[in-house]
């Protein structure tokens, strides 16, 4: 019985020392250390280009961008447009978004009808390095086609920038001593 | 038959005495707003405020040279209106109720709720304030307020030295644009 007792208690500790150890396994793959985050981000105001947006979603979907990036955890730190802070930050991404198409919705129409009276955002955005060089460029939607007030639908384009931002492949810095310089600059 | 439309006439008035309910309450806030001295606005808001409760109705005080946001949790935002960048106006219409009138309108036969949503909305105004901290990055904090009530919560800034935009109103029927910066 109590060779019985002893095994049960090698095993049941056995079990709670993997447990353990996949336990702190998937806490270190999932989290991200700021040495694996090398650059930071700064997001720029929001443009939009021969499109009647309405002016509060701009600032809707800028506030959006800071809190999904800020979420996402891709970047060291997230700085807000004009923030002094990012001045002396050399390892410093730009995200500038412009809207291309808005179509203003209606919450009752799509209460009623379900199908019509989806608010709909398209927007660029880019992401550059302080010296101007694109490090990626990609088009993205907000929409809320079902339930949900129109606001909703910068929330959703915010967090569609963030995730593929997130995805995408950030580029290596440069060494140390070198900068990035704009092709322009070698020119002249 | 017959008990079937009464049936569907009774879910129906059901839905209906939350939304009375509602438009009264808000109805007294506006109308407190708009009387007395001090420059009083109730106000939800919903992006963008930096308080560990950021969903928590309160009022907006705008009082030498400050706005106070304070909500239920007493946790205040002060601004100084020198740091205000622009106001920006946005005339939205609602269901209003939440996830409770949206489970009821579900519940009514026949669609019965799709009817009751061409009566369940408000229409509220949407403010943006933007402004600059001590660090000079911008940030935008968007509140609703009753219909009619942006306009004024933009005069008074105004008579208090703010310095916005043109004066307008952006609606979803006309969206006419307003404020001047892009952000």
């Amino acid at each position: 019985m109590a060779i019985t007792n002893s095994r049960w208690l090698q095993v049941s500790s056995m079990v709670i020392l993997l447990a353990v150890q996949s336990l702190a396994a998937s806490q270190k793959s999932g989290s991200t250390s700021s040495e694996e985050r090398p650059w930071s981000i700064q997001v720029a105001q929001v443009d939009s280009v021969d499109v009647n947006l309405d002016p509060v979603f701009r600032v809707a979907i800028y506030e959006n961008l800071m809190a999904e990036l800020s979420k996402s955890r891709a970047f060291k730190a997230v700085y807000r447009s004009g923030d002094r802070s990012a001045d002396g930050e050399k390892d410093l991404l730009i995200l500038k978004v412009t809207v291309r198409k808005f179509q203003a919705g209606s919450e009752t129409k799509r209460a009623v009808t379900t199908v019509a009276g989806a608010t709909k955002i398209t927007a660029d955005f880019r992401l550059e390095t302080n010296a101007g060089q694109s490090v990626k460029e990609d088009v993205v939607h907000g929409n809320v086609r079902f339930v949900g007030s129109n606001m909703k639908a910068t929330r959703n384009l915010a967090h569609g920038v963030a995730t593929k931002i997130k995805a995408s492949k950030l580029p290596e810095l440069p060494a140390t001593g070198m900068a990035l310089v704009k092709p322009t600059d070698i020119l002249h | 038959m017959t008990r079937l439309i009464r049936n569907l006439l009774i879910s129906a008035a059901l839905c209906l005495v939350p939304i009375l309910l509602t438009e009264n309450a808000l109805g007294q806030k506006a109308a407190d707003e708009t009387q007395g001295e001090a420059a009083t606005f109730s106000v939800r808001p919903v992006l963008g405020l930096q308080v560990p409760h950021p969903n928590a109705p309160g009022s907006i005080t705008v009082q030498e040279g400050m706005v106070r946001f304070e909500n239920t949790k007493h946790e205040v935002l002060l601004l100084s209106i020198t740091s205000i960048q622009d106001l920006l106006l946005s005339r939205q219409r609602k269901q209003v109720g939440g996830v409770p009138m949206t489970l009821g309108k579900a519940a009514i036969p026949f669609g019965g709720g799709r009817a009751v949503s061409l009566v369940s909305h408000k229409t509220y105004d949407d403010v943006a304030i933007v402004y600059r901290d001590d660090n000079g990055a911008i940030h935008g904090v968007i509140f609703e307020l009753p219909a009619e009530a942006g306009l004024q919560l933009r005069k008074v800034l105004v008579s208090h030295g703010a310095v916005v935009g043109p004066d307008g109103l952006s609606t979803q029927a006309t969206r006419a644009e307003v404020g001047s910066g892009n952000y």
